[in-house]
């Protein structure tokens, strides 16, 4: 019964803390807020929105692919060679695109055909990805965009850029998640399997389709990622596929998956994530206290979740 | 005990690392490399290969009962530095450090499992906020300067090849009576092939668990106790760099999950990391560059996996290509 | 669902009605009067580096509140430029005007420029390629510390060092570049030991590539005619991944040897001490092109550390009085004639001995440093209007004779 009544004002429950995060943002900046500090926002914002908004797909039926963010990372190196090969932009974009599909159909079939548990599988991808993009970078610490002051990929450069991919993703994803077969079809089978096998639910071409949707995500953000820095090191990406786990924790998603996910929470997670880093930056918290500080939120904000998730046993996941 | 059995089930449990350093000694041989150092190539060796032991042993211990957790790296490197801090601080020898580091792992184990009993959800999710604190804290404390005991040459003695081999040994011999001989291995069986069962039947899985936490913080202690005392320092990680600690201790659990059928799961987990660490130094001693090797190893990864879930289907289409051959020739 | 996304977006648009309504009224217009606070946001290296904790004392204990000023601090961005950008937005949003940064990142200078930030890289001068990107760009004054042809003669001296007190086994250690440092200022230090190693007679085989992932990358050293036994090995000790390739080449190099001198390329006299200590071979001299750290001091008295060469806690300090003048309006006294950044030398400290670093560090004590207010203040334009472009660049070229000669 508890657990019911929390389901109801979970979605109001993350969405108040993000207005919380903004408060005291906007504490932290005087109540002077202005343009700029939108546009930061939104910039930094952009790639673990996508990215975590793909995510959520993959969560949703209570698996995670720890891979994303290395998989990006893939993306983003291929992407700028393709451009300093002379493919120009679109050549760029259409790599991106390629290699997150790429990425996210060699998880799926992994998944599918070979029956590997998701979340081991793809942390054996994650360090597979890891090495390609060293051997990639063949030994230098990075590679950036030819060209740079005057070229194409500079014109990229943009906020409005970043919020239409944002926006225009998003709204896609709501449409599948909430309004398609995929999206439903998804929480029944993170709810149970069991009762997807029963009314005919293909677990093998949900799941293909459901990592199909990521790797676009995993695309789209290596893209954005091209236009922020034009560059790419050894260390792109490595920190972002925890960071889009926590973002989509922080986004109010329950933490099984199933018929409670929230497409929304990919995008108000990595609002909050983005919001809490600026304002510990504002407040000039060093580096180790901060993380502390952003670790001791995130597990309040577990603790708060697991309210809605008792159940007798220990939580496990069968993953070996 | 069947004697026979016992000799064919410890070769089969041989098979594979003998026949891993034969190829890796024949490759170093036909490239005229040593297989290691004659001076201090050993100990290295060993080193690396006590440092997946003991995480291979925590993180297995977490993953077959269903845990996944981010922070072993993260308790490793708070508890060297607790440890070390402590130890410099009351002058005290090797083997009172490793003790502090120990008795700090366990703390901190204690306290994450008890997060995790708090909440009651993934610990993948938990154990991520868990690994961001210890992290933060290990910075925190020491104002980023981390800990270092190379001034001080009573405590870098427990990196020795003979304390290594020691420790391993205790370890060994520990893990295998918890987890054969006394109740809390019987539980964690019980636990890891039955969860809900053992519940209904009044198992208290809540201890369990705690213990579980408990062990696997001593047990990364360990880690943090030898990379300290081989290193002389350990410097603070930031933004989960400790967790690749645990990515480093897949590939000889796998490895080990191979021989599990023929040997107790804490040897299989020693040969697994005994195999690993023999195609590390051997293709590290040919020359091949350090992320050419993690591809591989990783590949090996994925292939182990693919094998351990489709063993069976794999065996019976091998046979089936083995009559073929046979008819058809 | 629809309700809920409905609430949503318009929450959303409120918020950001809210933030845009509230218009531009961020930057404050800069005043004149001399007790003006000053916002400095600092792009740190490393969280963890003994050379980068003790700069931070400085700018917090000392030049924040003596100056005036309010250090604000990002966590160390790594190679990761996208993280780098992030930082200098941060460090907008945190009121920072300018920003000391002390890593090479063009597209971090190149936002700083976008967003009107002044920007002086400084702890030594930037990579030739990474300056050429950047140093037009209005807002980047230039980069400051140590000179190419400094790290070069901290190499070959250190080395020379060795040689001429007759040590015959010498490890050169942390050579090639790692991976993860691509400078030019660590290729310098590397090209330093090698010419002074060949001056003694041995004979020097590059690499086949520099990369010290994917080959040796260390080249070979031959005895030639100087007597000497040179071995060389890569390690900027840290990258976990590399551990057990790294231990395994460290004691493959090292193994029957008894190494009496190591060259290190960067700090880490301790560690290397502690490898060697765990193979059995004690006693060997070291130096270091490092830092005046606690960590430098102890392995001077520990015997295990022999010559120093390196930066020290106050020598940031040209960087944060160039960044006071060019947000008073006198960018043109810090950068070229051209209006391009300009790269502004100033040396090393060198340390042959415990008493010579007590004695050194000693200028730069916390309470009263080498570069001190007193100092610093004769270079702020806004305070001594005849300050010029070539007496700013003589301040930012002080060495330890002529600061001590300055502090009587």
């Amino acid at each position: 019964m508890k657990s019911k009544i929390f389901e109801k004002i979970r979605p109001v429950l993350s969405f108040a803390g993000l207005i919380l995060l903004i408060i005291v943002y906007l504490f932290a900046v005087n109540f002077k807020p202005s343009l700029f500090h939108l546009q930061t926002i939104i910039d930094q914002v952009a790639v673990m929105a996508v990215l975590s908004t793909g995510a959520v797909f993959i969560f949703s039926l209570g698996s995670f692919d720890i891979s994303l963010g290395v998989s990006a990372g893939v993306s983003v190196c291929l992407g700028i060679m393709a451009y300093n090969a002379g493919f120009g932009l679109w050549g760029m974009f259409v790599v991106c695109i390629a290699i997150g599909l790429a990425a996210g159909l060699v998880n799926s079939l992994l998944s599918t055909v070979f029956k590997m548990p998701v979340f081991i599988m793809t942390m054996a991808m994650m360090t597979v990805l890891t090495a390609i993009l060293q051997i990639l970078l063949d030994g230098k610490t990075d590679l950036k965009i030819i060209n740079d002051i005057s070229g194409p990929a500079r014109s990229v450069d943009n906020t409005w850029i970043r919020l239409a991919f944002m926006a225009v993703f998003f709204v896609v994803c709501i449409v599948l998640f909430n309004y398609t077969r995929i999206g439903r079809r998804n929480k029944i089978l993170g709810g149970s399997a069991k009762v997807a096998a029963q009314t005919g639910i293909s677990v093998a071409k949900q799941t293909i389709v459901t990592f199909l949707i990521s790797g676009a995500a995993v695309g789209i953000s290596a893209f954005l990622m091209i236009t922020r820095s034009r560059s790419v090191s050894t260390t792109t990406g490595t920190s972002l596929g925890m960071d889009v786990m926590m973002a989509i924790v922080f986004g109010g998603m329950p933490l099984s998956g199933g018929a409670y996910s929230k497409i929304s929470s990919g995008v108000i997670g990595s609002l909050s994530m983005v919001l809490l880093s600026q304002i510990l930056t504002i407040l000039g918290v060093s580096a180790g206290l901060s993380q502390v500080y952003k670790s001791v939120l995130f597990l309040v904000v577990v603790f708060v979740a697991s309210f809605a998730y008792r159940e007798k046993t220990l939580s496990r996941a069968e993953m070996f | 005990m069947n004697v026979k059995r016992l000799l064919a089930n410890t070769g089969k449990t041989m098979i594979i690392p003998c026949f891993t350093l034969s190829i890796m000694l024949v490759a170093c041989f036909a490239k005229g490399v040593p297989f290691w150092a004659e001076q201090g190539g050993f100990r290295a060796f060993l080193y690396s290969m006590a440092l997946t032991v003991f995480s291979a042993f925590a993180l297995g211990l977490h993953l077959f009962t269903g845990r996944f957790d981010f922070s072993l790296g993260s308790v490793s490197v708070l508890s060297a530095v607790i440890g070390g801090k402590l130890a410099i601080m009351f002058n005290m020898n090797a083997f009172a450090m490793l003790l502090t580091c120990l008795a700090a792992g366990a703390l901190l184990g204690a306290i994450s499992g008890l997060l995790y009993l708090l909440f009651n959800l993934p610990p993948m999710i938990t154990s991520l906020g868990v690994a961001l604190s210890y992290e933060g804290l290990s910075f925190a404390f020491t104002g980023g300067n981390g800990v270092q005991i190379s001034l001080h040459p009573a405590l870098l003695s427990g990196a020795g090849v003979g304390q290594m081999i020691a420790l391993l040994a205790v370890a060994l011999v520990v893990m295998y009576v918890l987890l054969n001989f006394t109740q809390f291995g019987f539980n964690y069986r019980a636990i890891q092939f039955g969860q809900k069962i053992a519940v209904d039947t009044g198992l208290n899985e809540k201890s369990n668990a705690l213990a579980c936490y408990i062990l696997c913080g001593a047990l990364v202690s360990i880690v943090g106790f030898l990379k300290l005392s081989f290193n002389g320092s350990q410097a603070p990680q930031l933004s989960l760099a400790t967790s690749s600690t645990i990515f480093g201790a897949m590939l000889p659990m796998f490895i080990g999950g191979l021989m599990a059928g023929f040997c107790e799961q804490n040897i299989s987990m020693v040969v697994g990391c005994l195999t690993a660490a023999f195609i590390t130094q051997g293709l590290s001693a040919v020359g091949v560059a350090a992320q050419s090797r993690s591809l591989i190893t990783s590949f090996l990864m994925i292939l182990i996996l693919m094998y351990s879930t489709n063993g069976a289907i794999i065996r019976s289409w091998l046979a089936n290509l083995m009559k073929r051959g046979v008819s058809v020739g | 669902m629809a309700i809920k996304l409905k609430r949503l977006v318009a929450a959303l648009l409120m918020a950001a009605l809210c933030l845009s309504a509230a218009g531009c009224g961020g930057s404050a217009a800069a005043s004149a009067d001399s007790n003006r606070k000053y916002v400095i946001g600092v792009i740190p290296f490393s969280d963890t580096a003994a050379e980068q904790i003790e700069w931070n004392n400085y700018l917090q204990k000392y030049a924040g509140p003596q100056m005036n000023i309010d250090f604000k601090f990002v966590t160390a961005p790594g190679t990761d430029a996208e993280s780098a950008v992030t930082a200098v937005e941060e460090l907008k949003l945190a009121g920072a005007e300018g920003i000391l940064g002390i890593v090479d990142a063009p597209a971090a200078i190149e936002k700083a420029n976008e967003l009107k930030m002044w920007y002086v890289r400084t702890g030594g001068l930037s990579t030739i390629g990474d300056y050429e990107q950047v140093k037009a760009l209005p807002y980047y004054l230039g980069t400051m510390g140590p000179s190419l042809d400094d790290e070069y003669s901290a190499g070959y001296s250190a080395a020379k060092h060795f040689i001429s007190s007759g040590a015959k086994e010498i490890l050169v250690y942390g050579t090639l570049l790692s991976l993860y440092i691509p400078s030019d200022m660590h290729v310098n230090r590397f090209n330093g030991f090698r010419d002074a190693l060949i001056e003694a007679g041995v004979s020097y085989t590059p690499p086949e590539s520099n990369n010290v992932v994917t080959g040796p990358g260390v080249g070979e050293f031959a005895s030639g005619t100087s007597g000497l036994n040179v071995s060389a090995v890569y390690g900027i000790q840290g990258f976990e991944a590399l551990d057990a390739t790294f231990n395994d080449r460290f004691t493959q190099t090292v193994s029957g040897k008894k190494i009496e001198a190591v060259l290190i390329a960067a700090e880490g006299s301790q560690d290397v001490n502690t490898l060697l200590g765990g193979m059995g071979i004690t006693g060997a001299k070291m130096s270091e092109v490092g830092a005046f750290t606690p960590v430098s001091k102890a392995s001077f008295e520990a015997g295990i550390l022999d010559y120093l060469v390196g930066k020290y806690p106050s020598s940031v300090a040209p960087g944060i009085v160039a960044l006071i003048n060019a947000i008073d309006g006198h960018a043109d006294v810090v950068k070229n004639a051209d209006g391009t950044g300009s790269r502004l030398a100033g040396p090393f400290w060198t340390a042959e001995s415990l008493a010579d670093f007590n004695e050194k560090i000693a200028l730069d004590d916390l309470a009263n440093p080498a570069f001190n207010k007193a100092l610093m203040e004769q270079y702020i334009v806004r305070l001594h209007p005849e300050v010029t472009r070539e007496s700013f660049a003589e301040f930012a070229g002080l060495g330890y004779e002529a600061l001590k000669a300055r502090h009587k």
